[in-house]
């Protein structure tokens, strides 16, 4: 069961994008869903943590097969990862 | 954290730099030297030696701890660094060097020397102290036979990890050219008051996974014994093309976004084949990894230790192919993120700090038999890649020497400049024979590259 239900699409992109700012990433006030993340110095042991961050919070574990470069480019892509994988409809 | 006022000559140690501190103890105690590590930027030309003075005087000036003294309160028996009072120190030591057969005229008032293995023991051995100043930097600059010249920055454990090594590199180019940022004065956050209780409960994950590592021992190439001895280096730079195959071999392996467990499990390999050709098939073994703590974007601090420790264990069944041990480090690291195990560690290694730091190994090789980890392994990524120029050169490679003691005696450390991967194997005197350094090496680039590897004779 998640801890927290998967929230709409533009909600989700703002809740991942304090979740990264607070917990993982040294961001700038211009970070926003599109922001790449890579740029911010997302490594290994960030994206780990941060699969962990979104099991805990949402319920959702993200299979092997999507744990690629482009999902983890954003908070947008992420968000819509996300959602696809918890079975949530498109908004 | 820093000092909150001018006038406050103590800085504390952080939690890390406690267990470099043990380290540092541990290697003073027998012999091997003090933790000091080695950087080394290498270029094409001269650099300007009249700017590189001007920025290693300005750095003293600027950063007092490089010449500040570790030192343990009376009663607490935390350690502290007690920086200096008075006036700053004369800037930090420069030596200058030649390889043989270069004509002194190219660097004047230069020491000879004969290769580059030996110009780091040179320097590694030399004291840190200079003219009564407990200097924790220095840096040298040789002139190499084949046109080459090198920058060597060595530095003190105690006060930097690599990635701070790299960010004291780029601050000392940076004021080779006049920026001169302000230093960073801001005290780095408190941690949580929390009950003795909670600290110990934090330290389980830790200990449990300790106990895990006791099932097959953490054995080393170096021996439970620790000898005293000359460090030695093989730096290995992979070619654009080369770097390229590895890349993808990684991204085919275990996916683009954990590429440092595929390079844990090309170092567990590579010593297993090492152990194999002494007879050995350990059932497993401790591959000690530092992991960055500063907040992913950020700059960072120059300075202390901003490291979680990772333990990975890779085993007897996981090391038939690069593909299952790579597999099965990629597992260990999600399982030891998941139970926060880093963490963990650092709450065991805070509950110590009081200790005697020697105290701290001793309790860690009483566990293992004598040992501490089968060997060291980082990969710090990109050499301080906002320093593409150092005292007017264009900067054409940048790697890490790092120094370890006995045991475990020896380390692979990765990392890159640009589009090339570099390799250093460091390894402590009479751990490796020549025979064995090379069978490492071969494995280690068969492995990377997915190539058999053509065996040494």
């Amino acid at each position: 069961m998640p801890v927290h239900p998967i929230p709409p699409l533009d909600t989700l992109e703002k809740q991942l994008v304090v979740l990264l700012r607070e917990r993982l990433l040294e961001t700038t006030a211009s970070f926003e869903p599109d922001t790449d993340l890579y740029t911010l110095g997302m490594d290994s042991m960030a994206i780990m943590q941060l699969l962990i961050l979104i099991e805990e919070e949402y319920g959702v574990s993200l299979p092997e097969c999507s744990l690629t470069r482009q999902n983890f480019s954003t908070a947008a892509q992420l968000a819509h990862l996300i959602r696809a994988q918890s079975g949530v409809a498109a908004p | 954290m820093w000092p909150a006022a001018p006038e406050s000559r103590r800085v504390p140690f952080l939690v890390n730099d406690c267990f470099v501190l043990a380290w540092d103890a541990f290697m003073r105690r027998t012999r091997q030297g003090g933790h000091v590590s080695q950087s080394v930027v290498e270029t094409d030309r001269p650099p300007d030696l009249a700017k590189l003075r001007g920025a290693l005087d300005r750095a003293v000036a600027k950063h007092p701890l490089l010449t500040a003294s570790p030192r343990r309160h009376w009663r607490t028996r935390l350690p502290y660094w007690l920086l200096r009072s008075g006036a700053p120190a004369a800037g930090l030591p420069l030596g200058l060097w030649r390889q043989q057969d270069v004509p002194e005229s190219v660097l004047p008032d230069s020491r000879p020397t004969t290769d580059i293995q030996t110009l780091t023991q040179q320097i590694a051995a030399g004291p840190m102290e200079s003219a009564g100043v407990p200097y924790n930097a220095r840096v040298d600059v040789a002139a190499l036979a084949d046109g080459r010249w090198l920058v060597v920055l060595t530095w003190s454990h105690l006060l930097l990890d690599g990635k701070g090594a790299e960010l004291l590199f780029t601050e000392l180019g940076q004021l080779c050219e006049g920026v001169d940022t302000p230093a960073e004065t801001a005290a780095l956050p408190a941690g949580a008051k929390i009950s003795l209780v909670e600290r110990f409960r934090r330290t389980r994950p830790a200990m449990d996974h300790q106990t895990g590592l006791q099932e097959t021992g953490v054995p080393s190439l170096g021996g439970p014994r620790p000898r005293p001895g000359r460090a030695f280096y093989e730096v290995v730079t992979f070619t654009a093309e080369e770097t390229a195959a590895v890349r993808a071999r990684v991204e085919q392996t275990v996916g683009a976004l954990f590429p440092f467990t595929f390079y844990v499990a090309s170092v567990a390999r590579a010593h297993d084949w090492v152990f194999a050709a002494r007879g050995r098939q350990p059932p497993g073994y401790g591959i000690s990894v530092p992991s960055q703590t500063r907040k992913r974007g950020a700059r960072g601090p120059l300075f202390h230790n901003h490291v979680a420790s990772l333990f990975f264990n890779p085993r007897r069944e996981h090391l038939g192919t690069m593909e299952e041990a790579a597999a099965a480090m990629k597992a260990q690291f999600a399982a030891m993120v998941r139970r926060k195990v880093p963490e963990s560690f650092n709450a065991v290694v805070e509950l110590m700090m009081p200790l005697p730091a020697w105290l701290f190994l001793g309790i860690i090789r009483l566990q293992f038999k004598g040992e501490l980890c089968t060997c060291f392994h980082s990969y710090t990524g990109q050499f301080a890649p906002e320093m593409t120029r150092f005292a007017g050169s264009p900067v054409l490679n940048g790697y890490h020497l790092p120094c370890l003691g006995t045991p475990p005696g020896t380390g692979l450390f990765f990392g890159e400049h640009g589009d090339r991967l570099n390799v250093t194997l460091s390894w402590r005197e009479g751990v490796l024979t020549p025979a064995e350094r090379r069978l490492m090496m071969a494995r280690l680039r068969g492995d990377l590259l997915g190539q058999e590897p053509a065996l040494p004779h």
